[in-house]
């Protein structure tokens, strides 16, 4: 099919919320978006960040997701105290895919799962106590633990346990920093707000630490990368890039990322800041008690990447913009190849992305690169600011969708009929089965890193490996084919 | 009385408000004491609404945290 006018989108959408009863219309109307690029304020097109519709399949996670699972869970040298219930801990252990560098278990933690696994008694008489218990054996069992954060799971909220008397308790005792983080599930409506408390957990019990203490010897071009979560290595592929271009990386939020990193950012000069959704708290407040300025940048795509390296570099002198022309020309004839060895592959293919965070946007770039387009994205829990961003990255008359649930989702596929779809595991095997290429694009299935330009090349083959894959040609069982081919030829035979 | 951010955008020099909760950020106006002393009152948004800051005695460094009511 091709590309769509804004007649049919709308007619599309108006299909699409037809089987919905009249009120879960109306609501569902307000998520669902035709792109306009002279719209300046997506709030006038689109509505985000609200409560899902009981009844229908959402994807998105919960406020325990963000905090524990996004911002602190990467967090290398710390344990992170599941603190409740055993599930919610186990079911989201080994993180996601949130490589680092370190022995699991002795001085590095991210992979393994810390609970206090609450019990009957605990939800009666509170579980205090046992947390209490718990960061002692922790500390015992592994010394060179750097500190140790609370992630509260719902009952913690509900049986109103004084988690952060434990910790200043605790604190005073081990010595090491002890971060309650009031992140219960129930709390928003999506993981996002637990990034957000997250952000003002670590503003309220971290950031702070070195105040005052000038011992860290400083450059003119100490930067932090903020919001890079090493997914599959990709903090590391955008890291060797600034420092190609001359500048010092003094902390890496939260992918690879140690304590002590995290207690030195405020001692930078600039921070760069991959997702925005989850950092700009961080940012905006480092700005107003430190002066540090942040700026936003995308290391998807040679183009994007260019783009951003030559912002950094505005932030610096003549040295570093040498620099980040110097990379930038360095890296040209690589990506060239890879630009020429798959974009006859992948030419005008179109694509469909429903993720979190910043890649509904951000990856937008990167498929223009290979002569792709995005026709359809949207955010799980974005919220207007980020659609603020997204509207001038897409075309005219294409598909913006807030928090799309499952039905809306294989609709507007079936009728848009993609080349690709990029999203989540949840979707994955439902659109393979329905016989479209499909990448998961929250750990990159598998595979990465995506960012900067070695990650391009993995980028580009990955997507050229999924879409050009034979096995695409046989998803019609061979003796359904067998029989049609039959009845052609006896049509053509009589 | 939402906490608002007031910053100036490297970019483009424009004063923005940025509530959180409310994922607001918008390019300040007009500023009704525009300084240098006193500084604040009413702060006019582009998109039309009005917000009212404490004036202050001369205009701070930004960004900066204050209470705001809106009008």
């Amino acid at each position: 099919m091709s590309v769509m006018t804004r007649e049919e989108t709308e007619a599309l959408i108006e299909e699409v919320l037809q089987v919905y009863p009249e009120e879960a219309r109306k609501e569902r109307a307000k998520h669902l978006a035709i792109n306009d690029q002279s719209v300046e304020q997506s709030k006038k097109c689109i509505t985000s960040n609200k409560k899902s519709l009981p009844g229908v399949m959402t994807i998105r996670g919960c406020a325990y997701a963000g905090s524990k699972g996004v911002v602190w869970g990467p967090i290398k040298d710390m344990i992170h105290i599941s603190h409740g219930p055993v599930g919610c801990g186990q079911y989201s252990r080994a993180g996601r895919r949130n490589y680092y560098i370190g022995t699991t278990g002795v001085n590095t933690f991210v992979t393994m799962n810390f609970t206090t696994d609450f019990q009957e008694k605990d939800i009666v008489f509170g579980g205090d106590k046992k947390l209490d218990k718990t960061i002692e054996e922790i500390n015992t069992l592994f010394p060179l633990n750097k500190g140790v954060s609370i992630q509260s799971e719902c009952p913690i909220g509900l049986i109103g346990d004084d988690i952060e008397a434990v910790a200043k308790k605790k604190k005073e005792e081990i010595g090491k920093p002890v971060v309650p983080v009031r992140c219960e599930g129930f709390r928003g409506v999506s993981q996002s707000l637990g990034h957000h408390i997250a952000n003002d957990s670590i503003r309220d019990w971290v950031l702070g630490a070195r105040d005052g203490d000038e011992s860290f010897s400083t450059t003119p071009y100490d930067v932090s990368i903020i919001g890079d979560y090493n997914i599959g290595g990709d903090a590391w592929a955008s890291r060797t890039l600034l420092e190609e271009m001359g500048l010092r990386v003094v902390a890496q939020w939260s992918g690879d990322g140690t304590l002590s990193e995290i207690e030195l950012t405020p001692k930078v000069k600039l921070n760069l800041v991959h997702c925005y959704r989850s950092m700009n708290y961080i940012s905006r407040h480092m700005e107003e008690k430190y002066g540090i300025p942040w700026m936003e940048y995308n290391f998807f795509g040679p183009t994007k990447i260019a783009e951003s390296l030559r912002k950094i570099a505005s932030f610096f002198d003549d040295k570093i913009k040498e620099g980040a022309e110097r990379v930038i020309a360095r890296y040209q004839a690589e990506t060239d190849a890879v630009i020429a060895k798959y974009k006859p592959r992948l030419q005008g293919k179109r694509v469909m992305l429903f993720i979190g965070g910043l890649r509904p946007r951000h990856t937008i770039g990167a498929y223009e690169d290979l002569g792709m387009e995005v026709v359809g994205t949207g955010y799980e829990f974005g919220h207007n600011d980020d659609y603020d961003r997204t509207i001038p990255e897409m075309g005219n008359a294409t598909l913006l969708y807030d928090d799309v649930t499952g039905y809306e989702f294989e609709e507007f596929v079936k009728a848009i009929k993609p080349d690709l779809i990029g999203s989540g595991i949840k979707e994955k095997y439902i659109f393979q089965k329905m016989g479209i290429p499909f990448r998961q694009m929250h750990s990159w299935d598998y595979s990465g890193p995506y960012h900067g330009y070695d990650g391009f090349a993995i980028f580009a083959r990955d997507m050229d490996m999924t879409l050009n894959n034979p096995c695409w040609g046989s998803i019609t069982a061979p003796w359904k084919k067998a029989t049609a081919e039959q009845q052609e030829q006896v049509v053509a035979s009589a | 009385m939402p906490k608002v951010m007031l910053r100036r955008d490297r970019d483009t020099g424009a004063m923005t408000l940025y509530v959180a909760k409310q994922d607001l950020e918008e390019n300040v106006v007009a500023v009704q004491h525009a300084g240098p002393a006193p500084w604040g009152g009413e702060l006019q948004l582009a998109d039309g609404s009005k917000y009212f800051i404490e004036p202050m005695e001369s205009e701070p460094s930004f960004p900066i945290t204050v209470r705001a009511k809106r009008i």
